[in-house]
């Protein structure tokens, strides 16, 4: 039997009420090491 | 992980385990591709709350890939909402506490090794009605429970655990155009 397990990727973490302001996860997560 | 180590350790041999996220990401057809390239019987999703529509979404789009696969929901979200999350028409299974055994049972009784209402920890549909049994005790720690899978590789970029290397580096000097030992006097 095959299993596959799966982490599905986040779209966005959070809002802010009051805002047009969509926090990206990549926002939160750091890119590169420079 | 560790689910994936448990099934192992009960003879399930071929496991893959998709982390979408990865940095980058992954895109709904990244992880199509790869359920009509592997082909699996059964589809393990971990479900946060912050993840629960996307998983919804994603597991309807398998469905539609892959008709035979059974999708299993498990998770924190699923602690509190396990009946909610068995009610969805993609979700054939919704477990809910520690997964390792109920995973397996489920197998088994998907199987007809075993009936589906005497599984501890899982949600299901049965007859258009939804099915919550009992929770799982918790195992004690004397139960056996094999080491988690690591995967071989990693997944490219920096480790999302990982601090910015600028924090730590000492001869990074923020403001400055070079590292301070390659300045000119």
């Amino acid at each position: 039997m095959k299993v596959l397990f799966i982490n599905p990727p986040i779209e966005y973490a959070f809002s802010l009420r009051g805002t047009n302001r969509v926090w990206l996860q990549h926002d939160l997560a750091p890119r590169s090491e420079s | 992980m560790s689910l994936s180590a448990f099934l192992k350790s009960k003879g399930y041999a071929d496991i893959r385990l998709l982390n979408g996220q990865t940095p980058r990401g992954m895109t709904d057809e990244e992880i199509l591709g790869a359920v009509r390239e592997f082909q699996p019987d059964l589809v393990g999703f971990t479900v946060h709350s912050i993840l629960y529509y996307n998983a919804c979404r994603l597991a309807g789009r398998i469905k539609e890939e892959a008709p035979s696969a059974k999708v299993v929901f498990g998770g924190p979200h699923l602690t509190e909402f396990a009946i909610e999350a068995a009610s969805q028409p993609a979700v054939d299974f919704a477990v809910f506490g520690e997964g390792e055994y109920t995973l397996h049972e489920v197998d088994r009784g998907d199987g007809g090794q075993a009936r589906l209402e005497d599984v501890a920890g899982l949600a299901f549909k049965k007859n258009g009605e939804i099915i919550k049994n009992p929770a799982r005790t918790f195992p004690s720690l004397s139960t056996p429970c094999p080491c988690p899978t690591i995967p071989l590789r990693l997944p490219p970029g920096p480790h999302p655990l990982r601090r910015r290397r600028a924090h730590r580096d000492h001869d990074h000097q923020p403001g400055l155009p070079l590292p301070l030992h390659l300045l000119p006097a």
